[in-house]
């Protein structure tokens, strides 16, 4: 992709890891940071504090970091992702939406509840493996996509 | 959610209650809801629909017995069908090929690599197996690279190509490896695919027509969804597998696709996935899944354990010194080791109905009362007793004595006076006074 990256050993403090991240982009006059984070389970006090602490360590470098808190929800998910998207917002204050795999036979249905109960919009949608496999999220092909067979 | 469905049971309950026998007419409502419930839970819309009416024959026209109520009758009739719909009986691995070859298959992001260290470390340690894992996930970057941690993790050796992009041939090979080496257990971990991806699923049924194994798993994420249906039949089409792992039980999701699973394929669930950690596997029990799905915890065991360690004679004793109004805290210290004797804190919560899940995972140790205890040892018999003299220069001697703070201690007070409180109201006749106090936990009242 021709991106630059910044990573760690495995088993660093992922907080500090971000830190560090913040202060190269800075230094580098990066315009853009994505900063990836370990999967967890939203009922795993410890791993979700981590992620908000992974959060607030951001503003001691640029005050207003992370400008967009991004919840990735995968579009098998039933049900439970309406918990996780409650959990995750609680952490961090999740800003925006991105529903993977929709691909697959499965519509990820649950963001509609999800987008409208927490005011929170889907920004993109992931509709394959590849790395340009990434769209749009657009509201009106999305619903038409629940309704097709 | 999980308030959610108990609300959605009680009110259900709530409609028998009081009924003599179960009729076509009471039950109707009912089943509406136990539907409506199940959905909720990911089961699958025909399935559930299936269920109910399944339940609902059963249950027409049962004299309801003295002791129970209909709603109880109920909830016992569909339990024991749902735990009969997951299986009645435990699913074991078959090992007894030389050597024994399991194919894992399953979506992208279900937990199959990981599964696959998890099984190693199993048979390693419990079958005293010999076993090999093989990294044919040719496509995920660092797929190979995982499984060759995870391998390391457990102390089992890892068969892996990097060069070679042929899923087939490095299988084949690993098997040849394995025969060589006296691997007793080949563990094939294949990369996630989506049903529907035509190439990729004429892939894995190449890998199995070609490798014969002896067990083929679908390994499938418990927090799925309504897609569940389609994912295992096409799966199944392919693979004709002969068991279920599902995983991420150690999340809050109350899994109705496993019984969607279950009944759409009628193959057994074999594992199940309870933490990220490499010992995190379990065998599966469909009558606590069945309970999970319907959100009831195990409310049978709770009570049969607090009867075996709640020592009836302890209890009136407290009961008198409530009436004289002398609980003092040594009762409170007796109290709390009482609790501790029925086992771990997690695991009572996780049985009450409502409460369950929620906080199982809250993180709750058996240390938890450690404080208490040590700021209760550092008093005097006579400050037991009668708490009111605790001043100032008592309670930072006490702080200094058990390594806590003037702060805690005040906090201990507090909840002591609380509780004191509460059983006060209790023997006053007051027990409903006190229910409407913890209300908020929303168990259901059949």
């Amino acid at each position: 992709m021709g991106v630059e990256i910044v990573k760690q050993e495995m088993g660093s403090d992922p907080a500090s890891v971000a830190f560090d991240t913040l202060q190269s982009a800075k230094a580098k006059n990066a315009d853009v940071v994505i900063i990836d984070t370990a999967g967890r389970l939203h009922n795993k006090i410890n791993l979700m504090n981590e992620l908000t602490k992974i959060k607030n360590v951001m503003h001691k470098i640029i005050p207003n970091a992370p400008h967009d808190v991004m919840l990735v929800l995968d579009a098998s998910t039933g049900q439970n992702a309406i918990e996780q998207a409650k959990q995750f917002t609680a952490a961090t204050k999740v800003t925006s939406l991105a529903l993977t795999k929709l691909d697959g036979s499965a519509k990820g249905g649950v963001v509609i509840g999800i987008s409208d109960q927490f005011n929170i919009p889907v920004r993109y949608i992931g509709v394959g493996e590849g790395i340009d496999d990434l769209q749009l999220f657009n509201s009106k092909e999305f619903v038409n996509s629940i309704f097709d067979n | 959610m999980f308030d959610n469905l108990s609300n959605k049971l009680d009110k259900a309950f709530k409609i028998l209650k009081g009924q003599g026998s179960i009729s076509e007419i009471n039950v109707a409502q009912t089943m509406k809801e136990i539907r409506k419930a199940l959905i909720s839970a990911d089961v699958d819309f025909k399935t559930a629909k299936e269920f109910t009416a399944t339940v609902k024959e059963k249950a027409l026209g049962q004299e309801v017995l003295t002791t129970l109520k209909p709603g109880e009758l109920l909830t016992k009739i569909m339990k024991d069908e749902l735990s009969n719909l997951m299986g009645s009986e435990k699913s074991d691995l078959d090992l007894s090929s030389k050597p024994t070859i399991i194919l894992v298959a399953g979506l992208q992001g279900s937990g199959k690599t990981t599964f696959c260290g998890k099984l190693a470390l199993l048979l390693k340690t419990k079958f005293k197996k010999n076993p090999l894992l093989v990294a044919c996930d040719i496509y995920r970057p660092a797929a190979i690279n995982q499984i060759s941690v995870l391998s390391e993790e457990v102390g089992v050796s890892v068969y892996k190509e990097e060069e070679n992009k042929n899923p087939v041939e490095i299988a084949n090979n690993a098997i040849s490896f394995a025969k060589q080496n006296s691997k007793d257990v080949v563990i094939i971990d294949t990369a996630g695919r989506l049903a529907i991806d035509e190439q990729m699923m004429n892939e894995i049924g190449l890998i199995k027509d070609n490798i014969k194994p002896n067990e083929t798993l679908f390994v499938v994420d418990a927090m799925t969804g309504q897609d569940a249906v389609n994912t295992a039949k096409s799966f199944n089409e392919k693979l004709d597998f002969n068991g279920v792992v599902l995983t991420k039980l150690d999340g809050d999701t109350r899994g109705g696709a496993a019984l969607t699973i279950r009944s759409v394929v009628d193959k057994p669930i074999k594992f199940i996935g309870t933490s990220e950690k490499m010992d995190g596997l379990d065998v599966f029990y469909p009558d606590r899944m069945a309970g999970r799905i319907l959100g009831m915890g195990d409310v049978i065991s709770l009570v049969e354990r607090a009867q075996q360690q709640f020592n009836e004679e302890d209890a009136r004793k407290i009961q008198k010194k409530i009436a004289k109004n002398s609980f003092g805290f040594d009762d409170f210290l007796s109290q709390i080791q009482q609790v501790k004797k029925m086992g771990n804190i997690k695991d009572l919560a996780s049985m009450i109905p409502g409460v369950g899940k929620s906080i199982k995972d809250a993180d709750i140790d058996n240390d938890s009362f450690k404080g208490i205890e040590s700021i209760i040892h550092s008093m005097t018999p006579e400050e037991r007793s009668n708490p009111i003299i605790l001043n100032g220069s008592r309670k930072k001697r006490i702080a200094d004595g058990s390594g806590s703070n003037v702060q805690e201690i005040n906090q201990l007070i507090k909840q002591f006076n609380q509780m004191s409180k509460m059983m006060k109201m209790m023997q006053g006749g007051g027990a409903s006074k006190m229910m409407e106090m913890m209300k908020g936990n929303n168990m259901p009242k059949f």
